[in-house]
């Protein structure tokens, strides 16, 4: 019986992509400056804002944009914090995720 | 005005206490100093004779390309004093200023161009575009005049919208309108082509993933786009703007709507198939040639007059007489920052810029635009989740299908105009008497790195079109085996390959793709072990991290390939010992993720694999590592990695430990 790898996104697929930009929004280590014409290699897509979710036994619900010094947190909440709120079980339910239909899609722990 | 020698950068003074110097900076007054000519050249801005002003902003043309220079500047607010003389009641200040600022710009990357939007450059420079364009409407203005510092300041634009200022210079340029502007400079591509060329090289730029500016494109702008990607060809200049213009409208593609799209898609890569189309070492010589024999006439003519006059030729151009005075005083000093005037020259830049950039527009039309961000999740300690995430893509025999595909359009295009076989062309070394004729005039000399870059870039488009064209598209087996053929040829033929990092890490990527498909499909390739090993132990010590990544990636799908072949033993041994050392001591995560990965497909199945992975001990080497590597990526993955590579990476780390249970029913079966 082989062993066959299990791919979870699309980025995998994607990782030898590379696309040529002309502006360079995030300044990286890698490019050295060019007199006239700058013509950038970037392998990496732009930074978004996005909410990243934790499915597992906590819920962490972030407003993130990447930046090459790291990502910068806008704002942050943890499901563990609802106990706070009187709510003390459960915390990875669909009722304890917050919504924020234009942010972006969410998947069901639940 | 006498004649000033560029001065030096002054060495540090030499203090017999030894601190003078020290205290001197502490004090403030030692880098007025060590900055040369910089604090002078910024006095003579504010100068109340104009011809002052602009030698001063000729000087400061000039030294902004040395780099040590620009702190100084910066440190004097020269942006802050320069910005304003682009609206100098004189013509010729401003057209001096806007090509220092240009230069600045150009040669001073990120930094200094962020600088430059901080100190408000933005607001002089769309004054002048807004004055020139009213100028323009009313013909005020003398036409080349208008023409030169119109470039200027659009080149400066550009050049700003390039770099890392990016964001607000292009907020900017949304919000002050000046898009009408430089579209009303690109409908006059007839009558000033280099005006509208530094216009579609702004436009190519600030159109690049700006929604809010898409939105401002309106029927009438997009008209002026199709006249001029539609303008005959006299020269290579119209050829560099067609070029220019099309990569801008497939920067627009969004706004296009869905009827149009396969028409204005088939138009954008014909016109890259034209560019493409042209030997541009043929015309390299063509135009080395032409250029040696306009100079021989020009110097046979000027020897006439001489006999015939009785004068001697003037040496001290300060000397010259009055008449001449400026024209000729301005070609000595200033020749160094204005476009080569040469118009040979220009001509084959044009052109080698023109394949450039098609190669570059054509590598971003293969690029997903799907969002993969959304899919990404980022796991706790536990990896319990995992289990239901397992069945997120399928596997067809063993194989992961690629969801990645050209749109029916492009596919349609690029076969329709042969845009394989003409890429396929230009990976070739440039031309050897081309590459001669160059290497031997100064002013030539950057055209050698050119049609190096050119190559390279080729390269790179070979990859995507491998990696997305099926094996019929691209000429079928035979095709591609002769392909791998001519990139061994390539990459094998320069003794010392290893040194060109551009080069290495195109062809690198391009030989990964061909080799993956040719695995895909069963069809043998042509490189021996032993070229093989010479590019993996020479890549694999690159610092470049594409290199890396490429030989770990080559290493692993020939191993897999070996994998199902008997008496491969010894060979998959020394491959899993190589990819081991890899993942286990790069120090990027990214080579180490895809030494992994490789590792995973090498020892996935095969009767000699499965002996090789036991007596290299691979099982425990991986459970050691497997702790090391999850820390690393928690350490380090957001300082360093892109979230697309965190995706990659923890992908990785899922089947890490999904081979580690595998590896270990393996190792008991056999032990058995």
């Amino acid at each position: 019986m082989a062993f066959v790898k299990v791919i979870k996104n699309k980025s995998y697929f994607k990782r030898y992509q590379v696309k040529f930009r002309r502006r360079q929004e995030v300044k990286t280590d890698y490019y050295a400056w060019k007199c006239l014409v700058i013509q950038d290699k970037n392998k990496y897509n732009t930074p978004k804002y996005r909410i990243f979710r934790v499915s597992n036994r906590d819920i962490i619900c972030q407003i993130v944009y990447a930046r090459m010094e790291g990502d910068m947190i806008v704002c942050a909440a943890y499901a563990h914090e609802l106990p706070k709120y009187g709510v003390k079980v459960g915390l990875t339910s669909y009722a304890a995720q917050p919504k924020f239909p234009s942010m972006g899609k969410w998947i069901n722990t639940w | 005005m006498g004649k000033s020698r560029t001065k030096r950068f002054k060495r540090p003074q030499f203090s017999p206490t030894g601190d003078c110097q020290a205290e001197a900076a502490a004090n403030g007054t030692e880098g007025e100093e060590d900055d040369g000519p910089a604090a002078e050249l910024l006095e003579k801005l504010q100068h109340p004779s104009a011809e002052v002003r602009e030698c001063a902003c000729a000087g400061l043309a000039r030294l902004v390309q040395q780099r040590p220079a620009l702190p100084g500047l910066a440190r004097r607010d020269a942006v802050r004093r320069l910005g304003p003389l682009l609206l100098d009641p004189s013509l010729a200040v401003r057209e001096t200023a806007a090509g220092a600022l240009r230069n600045l710009s150009a040669c001073g990357g990120f930094e200094v161009c962020d600088d430059m939007v901080t100190k408000d450059i933005m607001t002089p420079l769309v004054a002048l575009l807004k004055e020139c364009s009213a100028g323009l409407d009313s013909n005020e203005m003398s036409p080349q005049e208008k023409k030169d510092q119109n470039r200027n300041s659009i080149e400066n634009i550009a050049n700003e919208a390039m770099n890392e200022c990016s964001s607000r210079a292009v907020s900017i340029f949304n919000k002050e309108g000046c898009l009408e502007i430089v579209l009303k400079y690109l409908s006059r591509f007839s009558t000033n082509v280099d005006l509208a060329i530094s216009v579609a090289y702004c436009l190519q730029t600030v159109t690049e993933d700006n929604p809010e500016l898409l939105n401002s494109f309106t029927a009438p702008a997009l008209h002026v786009l199709e006249s001029a990607m539609l303008s005959p060809v006299s020269s290579m200049d119209y050829i560099l703007l067609k070029t220019l213009v099309a990569g801008t409208v497939w920067n627009l593609k969004d706004i296009i709507p869905s009827k149009s799209q396969a028409e204005i898609i088939n138009a954008i890569l014909k016109i890259l198939s034209e560019v493409l189309e042209v030997d541009a070492g043929e015309i390299v010589i063509q135009m080395k040639e032409a250029e040696t024999q306009r100079l021989k006439a020009a110097a046979e003519t000027e020897e006439i007059r001489e006999n015939a006059n009785g004068d001697h030729l003037i040496e001290d151009d300060e000397m010259e007489e009055i008449p001449h005075k400026g024209k000729v005083r301005r070609k000595t000093f200033f020749s160094d920052l204005l476009p080569p005037t040469d118009k040979e020259l220009r001509e084959a830049i044009a052109l080698l810029t023109a394949q450039q950039t098609a190669l570059e527009i054509i590598v971003n039309m293969c690029c997903s635009e799907d969002p993969s961000d959304d899919e990404w999740e980022e796991l706790s300690s536990s990896d319990e989740s995992d289990a239901f995430m397992e069945n997120s893509f399928s596997e067809c025999g063993g194989q992961l299908l690629s969801p990645l595909c050209l749109s029916h359009e492009v596919h349609t295009a690029f076969t329709n105009y042969l845009i394989p076989k003409k890429i396929f062309e230009k990976t070739a070394f440039p031309n050897s008497i081309a590459v001669d004729l160059c290497s031997r005039s100064p002013t030539w000399k950057s055209l050698v790195r050119k049609m190096n870059t050119i190559q390279c870039r080729a390269l790179v488009c070979l990859q995507s079109l491998v990696s997305l064209l099926d094996v019929d598209h691209l000429g079928g087996a035979a095709a591609l085996q002769t392909l791998a053929q001519h990139l061994s040829q390539l990459l094998f033929s320069q003794p010392d390959f290893a040194k060109h990092v551009d080069f290495l890490e195109a062809i690198s990527s391009a030989l990964r793709a061909l080799l993956q498909t040719m695995a895909s499909k069963n069809i043998s390739q042509c490189m021996t072990p032993d070229q093989l090993m010479t590019l993996c132990t020479a890549g694999i010590h690159s610092s470049n991290t594409g290199v890396r990544v490429n030989v770990v990636s080559i290493l692993g799908i020939t191993g897999s390939v070996l994998a199902k072949e008997d008496g491969t033993l010894e060979t998959l041994k020394t491959i899993g010992c190589f990819l081991l050392e890899v993942a286990t001591k790069d120090p990027s995560l990214v080579v180490a993720g895809e030494a992994l990965d490789a590792l995973f497909d090498v020892f996935a199945d095969g009767k000699e694999a499965e002996r090789a992975s036991v007596q290299i001990k691979l099982l425990s080497a991986l459970k050691e590592f497997q702790p090391v590597f999850k820390t690393k990526i928690r350490k380090e993955g957001r300082g360093k990695y892109s979230p697309d590579q965190l995706c990659v990476l923890d992908n990785v780390k899922m089947n890490l430990r999904r081979f580690v249970a595998y590896q270990e029913t393996v190792e008991k079966r056999l032990t058995t």
